[in-house]
């Protein structure tokens, strides 16, 4: 896609690991050909259990971490090609929000330095020219002036969060990586910090990698939404094309197990069996057939290739249609 | 049904260098056999705490100062260590809030669900591991023959939990308190654990204090709710009812704030502020400072409990 800000293809991250001290090397596939992109503009919230991978795709989109095979290409230039200059611009327009605003903060740093050290490092604006900018961004995320020369301990969760958030936007970024952003917080500071992000990007114009595993928040920010399990996207589509007309059981389980409020229609609840399986040592087949209620034969060998069923609606399983459609 | 735990004025207070820290400053509820009831309330607001005071695992400098908790007939706050050792883990048990750092990781989690039954029943250590194995497979661990010498770092999180649960009921007790029991598990994890609490309950006639703050749970598991802010119940109704017909502006504006009720991408409703500093001592209402709907009044003094309901109790000046 032309218009994609930032695109992976086939892109795979496995990690080493040993089972004892003369156990044969395996690899955990953390990532496991991984095709994603994100519009200028555009939301995409990328959900999915503990141990599916999610985080690992934020890491990677922020060139934290090498891929193992596939591309990341930024404004169309695949990220390995980049010489450093061209790098460290896209290190400056991708920024990351990261989940606990407790361990994020450099403890012994004072607030305006926190918020004013990617000024420092890609050597935009000094002295008085910083400190003010740094005011500004503070007011932007709700904090006033006097607590420039504040410790992050003097603050509660959510100002850490704003704290975090400003970092980011110090640098005018193109996307924002945000990896749970609000998990940490408590209902009345996660409402507060979502309507931040939502004004936030509405000025700055901000593209949103935003990675949770809430589908009520994802469903409240994201304009489109890809569901990962076991390092690989099994649907991707419009935020109505997933939560409201998903075609993977896998989706349709994740949203039936959230605890609902208002039990308006008590649909019979899909509890799903067991763990997670182990990403070292995958199931053959369709990653989620051993947890899966409509599993059939095929899912055992046949691994289900990611489709195009509606326009822009894809998903990864062998019955979509017969059991949604 | 009969009473099970009656907590009548309950204060806990925290003697800090900078001040005395009201936690639990005078709360009221009772929970009956079978029943569940949830305390609800932010980082805080005294949930918790609540929650240790009745297992009486409050330590220094933190003090229970007041009130009663009537268990079976017996104020537990009366009770010498010894006594309350007895009942503590036997006929009253907790599950903890992370299934990663409340179980030893230098024993087998056999070891530890057995523990209770050992202490308590006095089971000889074969019994023990019988009866262990039994507990482990209700809570739905496969092959916990296998399992039962398995020390927690190689179990996942839901495992964990399974085998909190596991120890917590191991003697049978006649109340559960689950200090946020899912809060650190995936929603697909946290359905089969809610499930099984509720399964085991009904099998034992168990009362359950269900702590959290996911008002999803709320809604779907628990009887009773006592919303907390700032150390004191400040809405306490039938769920059902306190879902249809929140009363206090807290409660009201928690709801609210919910994803689920706003239209995606429009602006949450908020409740602006923070959670008062406990240390300080405000006369009036503890959540005055945030409130859109305050007078006067409510920074002056202290609204009480008022029943404006059956069984609906709501403590704010809108209501007398």
């Amino acid at each position: 896609m032309n218009d994609a800000l930032i695109e992976t293809s086939a892109l795979r991250k496995y990690f080493p690991v040993k089972s004892g001290p003369f156990a044969r090397n395996l690899l955990l596939k953390a990532v496991d050909g991984l095709d994603l992109h994100i519009k200028r503009g555009e939301t995409l919230g990328l959900a999915g259990e503990s141990g599916c991978g999610k985080s690992t795709v934020g890491k990677l989109l922020m060139g934290l971490t090498p891929p193992s095979a596939g591309t990341i290409s930024y404004h169309g230039r695949a990220l390995g090609e980049m010489g450093k200059e061209e790098r460290n611009a896209f290190r400056k327009d991708v920024q990351m929000i990261f989940q606990d605003p407790f361990s994020s903060l450099n403890p012994r740093m004072r607030v305006g330095e926190i918020i004013g050290e990617p000024f420092a490092i890609h050597g935009l604006a000094a002295g008085a020219q910083r400190r003010e900018k740094v005011i500004d961004l503070m007011a932007k995320i709700g904090l006033s002036e006097e607590q420039f020369y504040r410790y992050p301990h003097e603050f509660s969760g959510g100002q850490r969060q704003r704290i975090g958030i400003a970092r980011a936007l110090a640098v005018s970024p193109q996307l924002l990586i945000a990896d749970e952003p609000v998990s940490a917080l408590d209902l009345s500071i996660q409402a507060q910090i979502i309507n931040l992000l939502m004004e936030l990007k509405k000025e700055y114009g901000l593209s949103f990698l935003f990675i949770t595993h809430d589908l009520s928040v994802i469903r409240h920010l994201s304009d489109r939404i890809a569901i990962m399990y076991l390092g690989k996207i099994v649907e991707t589509g419009s935020r109505e094309d997933v939560l409201d007309r998903y075609l993977h059981p896998y989706t349709e389980a994740l949203l039936s197990a959230i605890p609902r409020v208002a039990p308006d229609v008590l649909k019979q609840r899909i509890i799903l069996q067991g763990d997670l399986p182990s990403p070292i040592n995958p199931p053959a087949g369709c990653p989620f057939h051993t947890r899966c209620p409509y599993a059939e034969q095929i899912c055992h060998s046949e691994p289900p290739p990611l489709e195009e069923h509606e326009p822009a609606h894809l998903c990864a399983c062998h019955f979509s249609k017969k059991l949604f459609r | 049904m009969s009473t099970l735990l009656q907590v009548k004025n309950l204060t806990t207070h925290f003697r800090l260098p900078q001040g005395t820290l009201k936690a639990v400053n005078g709360i009221d509820f009772s929970l009956d056999e079978g029943e569940t009831l949830a305390i609800v309330g932010e980082s805080g607001c005294g949930k918790s705490v609540t929650a240790y005071s009745i297992m009486r695992l409050i330590a220094s400098p933190g003090e229970i100062t007041g009130g009663e908790i009537i268990f079976g007939g017996v104020d537990l706050l009366r009770l010498s260590e010894e006594e309350m050792r007895r009942v503590r883990g036997d006929r009253i048990s907790m599950i903890f809030q992370e299934p990663m750092t409340s179980l030893n990781p230098v024993l087998s989690i056999g070891n530890q669900v057995c523990e209770g039954l050992r202490l308590h029943r006095k089971l000889s250590r074969g019994e023990a591991r019988e009866a262990g194995i039994e507990i482990l497979r209700q809570v739905g661990i496969a092959s916990p023959e296998r399992r039962f010498d398995d020390y927690p770092h190689q179990m996942s999180g839901g495992m964990r939990q399974r085998v909190m649960i596991a120890m917590s009921l191991a003697c049978r007790p006649q109340l559960l308190i689950a200090d946020e029991p899912t809060t650190a598990l995936d929603v697909t994890i946290q359905a089969q654990i809610l499930e099984l609490i509720d399964r085991l309950k009904s099998e034992n006639r168990m009362g359950l204090i269900l702590i959290t703050h996911d008002l999803g749970v709320v809604a779907e598991r628990s009887h009773k709710t006592a919303i907390m802010y700032a150390g004191k119940i400040v809405e306490y109704a039938p769920t059902r009812e306190l879902f249809a017909n929140p009363l206090h502006p807290y409660t009201e504006g928690l709801l609210d704030s919910l994803p689920q009720n706003s239209r995606p991408g429009e602006p949450l409703k908020t409740i602006p502020g923070f959670v008062p500093n406990l240390l300080e001592q405000l006369p009036g209402c503890g959540f005055c400072d945030r409130c859109p709907v305050k007078s006067w009044e409510c920074k002056e003094s202290q609204p009480e409990m008022k029943e404006v309901g059956s069984g609906h109790l709501v403590r704010c000046w809108k209501f007398r």
